[in-house]
């Protein structure tokens, strides 16, 4: 049985929804949960492996200096649900171009410019490279580049108060929209094709038991998790320079 | 009073839109004639309508039940055949989209209507459904500026819809033969972007020009395989992303411009060319999280925009020229700084 590391209630709840799986405990068995404000990444430490929730977008050197962890490591971004990124591939979609529109409120811009990028990578299906940028006082948007030259164009506008909402469409003969709004923890995945609309059944397990469990998974299979890869590929889009 | 209706044009934006859009306007209009450039397909629509029919615009400019000159031929064509209306004394001109290719000769068509009291009314469509009209009362009811635009559009092939608004469909016009196009060659591409942005564009950069009116900066413009583009400008302190893919087939067109403003973002999705099955949708989505979504109106742009000629011929509305004139200026000024931002290839 696997210890959690932590004191903060919706993963207290989630390790009581997957008991007898974990139990609450810490020391370097434990799966540590570390929240994603200011210097996270320092907190990273003394644990078999972590959860790390709503990380702030982190400088390039960070991210090549965690790249050296070898431990599984969870990165919840509720945002782009790993469960839900499974759903926005259920179909295969060739799409032509990618476009992500995000709206939200200033504290969490940079966030949530960040998940759109992630999102983006997601329907392009690998890396992005930035091709153009354009920054007002209350919006940004990027003309960026994908696997096999595809384009996409990822626009955040700041405004409405706390959280936000996020649309990403791959276009293509048949498409896939995703929407994700911080009114709802439930994500709508879409397709659209000759045959009509489908839209994919919504994901109702917690973030937090979703975390923990993702872990749990990877530590009993001995594999390692991609989060904190495309992470780095994503704050590396929105802040390049740091 | 039926005011007579020439159209010059035989086209399906004739056989399946506006021809049988007359019929949804409650006795205003009819279509006495319809004009083609020689193929035939003119008799072919008037027939269906007991209108007249002929070749060239000479004869039904001559037509004196002609009360409206409907002009819906070829984009090139449509300055050439304003002025003829003009000249031949018409005074009541509906013009589909894009009213001229350059900026010039749009500010000189305006002109000529203006210096002669003639009425015109561009076919931006969804500039008129009522559901844009709403969008907009919306946005300036909250407090805060817009911060940025964004228009997409997945489009599918218009015979799937044509099909909806006809009976039996029209016999097929010549092949159109087109050379195969390399967008990887920049003179190319910019000449397809710059056709798309005036020609397609000019549905939804109207609406934008509403919402933030200032001359656009673009920030960068590509062309989209197999054909469309991808833009985006920068605009009275707003961004504006505009993204156009047109597919040989698939799903069923999206049509859709989303406003983000300090208040809300709100949604606007226009229902697929030529079909009359009520307006735009329109959703918002408020700061405290509130969606809500607005009854879809059971008239369309297509309905409005010949309603709106009407009001002007009634004497109940006053003609925009400026509105005209300045629309079709921040059209073209669009499409000739994404051909130059095409073609010097900055972004791929």
């Amino acid at each position: 049985m696997t210890g959690v590391w932590t004191d903060l209630p919706a993963y207290r709840a989630a390790v009581a929804e997957l008991a007898p799986r974990v139990r609450l405990g810490d020391g370097g068995e434990a799966i540590r949960v570390v929240g994603g404000r200011g210097a996270w990444w320092e907190r990273l430490d003394g644990a078999a492996a972590y959860v790390i929730d709503e990380p702030d977008p982190a400088p390039a050197a960070v991210h090549a200096r965690l790249a050296a962890l070898d431990v599984p490591i969870a990165v919840v971004r509720r945002r782009v649900r790993p469960d839900v990124v499974a759903e926005a591939g259920a179909e295969p979609v060739s799409p032509r171009h990618v476009v992500v529109d995000a709206w939200g409120g200033r504290t969490d811009a940079t966030a949530l410019l960040r998940d759109a990028v992630g999102w983006a990578r997601v329907l392009a299906g690998g890396p992005l490279s930035v091709s153009a940028r354009a920054d007002t006082a209350a919006a940004t948007t990027m003309a960026l580049r994908g696997r096999d030259g595809i384009g996409v164009s990822v626009t955040r506008a700041i405004g409405g108060g706390v959280g936000g909402a996020l649309v990403a469409s791959a276009l293509g003969s048949r498409r896939v929209e995703v929407r994700v709004d911080s009114a709802s923890p439930l994500a709508e995945v879409a397709f659209d094709d000759l045959e009509g609309r489908r839209v994919r059944p919504v994901r109702r397990e917690s973030a937090e038991r979703l975390a923990l469990r993702r872990v749990v998974d990877a530590q009993a299979a001995g594999a390692a998790l991609s989060d904190l890869r495309e992470l780095a590929a994503d704050d590396g889009i929105v802040q390049p320079d740091e | 009073m039926a005011w007579g209706v020439g159209i010059i044009g035989s086209g399906p934006g004739v056989a399946a839109l506006h021809a049988p859009t007359l019929a949804r306007l409650g006795g205003d209009f009819r279509l006495v004639h319809v004009s083609d450039a020689g193929s035939g397909r003119a008799a072919a629509i008037a027939e269906r309508f007991d209108a007249r029919a002929s070749a060239g615009i000479d004869a039904l400019l001559a037509d004196p039940d002609v009360d409206v000159v409907a002009i819906c031929s070829p984009p090139a064509l449509h300055a050439e055949h304003v002025r003829a209306s003009l000249a031949a004394g018409r005074r009541a001109i509906f013009c589909e989209k894009p009213l001229a290719d350059t900026a010039d000769e749009a500010e000189l068509l305006v002109a000529e209507c203006a210096a002669v009291g003639a009425l015109l009314v561009v076919g931006t469509n969804h500039l008129f459904d009522p559901a844009w009209v709403r969008a907009t009362h919306h946005l300036s009811a909250l407090d805060g500026r817009i911060s940025a635009v964004t228009v997409t559009l997945c489009l599918s092939p218009n015979d799937r819809y044509h099909a909806l608004t006809m009976g039996d469909p029209l016999p097929a016009g010549p092949p159109v033969a087109r050379p195969p196009l390399d967008l990887d060659d920049p003179e190319q591409s910019a000449a397809v972007v710059r056709q798309l942005v005036a020609g397609l564009g000019v549905h939804d950069l109207p609406l934008v020009r509403d919402l933030v009116p200032a001359t656009p900066e673009v920030v960068w413009a590509r062309a989209v395989p197999p054909i469309g583009f991808d833009l985006a400008l920068r605009t009275n302190g707003a961004l504006v992303r505009f993204t156009t893919v047109m597919l040989p087939d698939g799903a069923d067109s999206l049509w859709r411009v989303s406003i983000a403003a300090a208040g809300a973002r709100v949604e606007v999705e226009f229902p697929p060319p030529f079909v009359h099955v009520g307006g735009a949708r329109t959703t918002v989505r408020d700061a405290q999280g509130v969606h809500t979504t607005y009854p879809i109106d059971r008239r369309d742009g297509y309905e409005a925009e010949w309603r709106a000629l009407a009001a002007l011929l009634r004497g109940e509305a006053a003609m925009e020229y400026d509105e005209l004139r300045a629309d079709a200026a921040f059209v073209l000024a669009i499409a000739d700084g994404a051909a130059a931002a095409v073609r010097a290839g900055a972004v791929r």
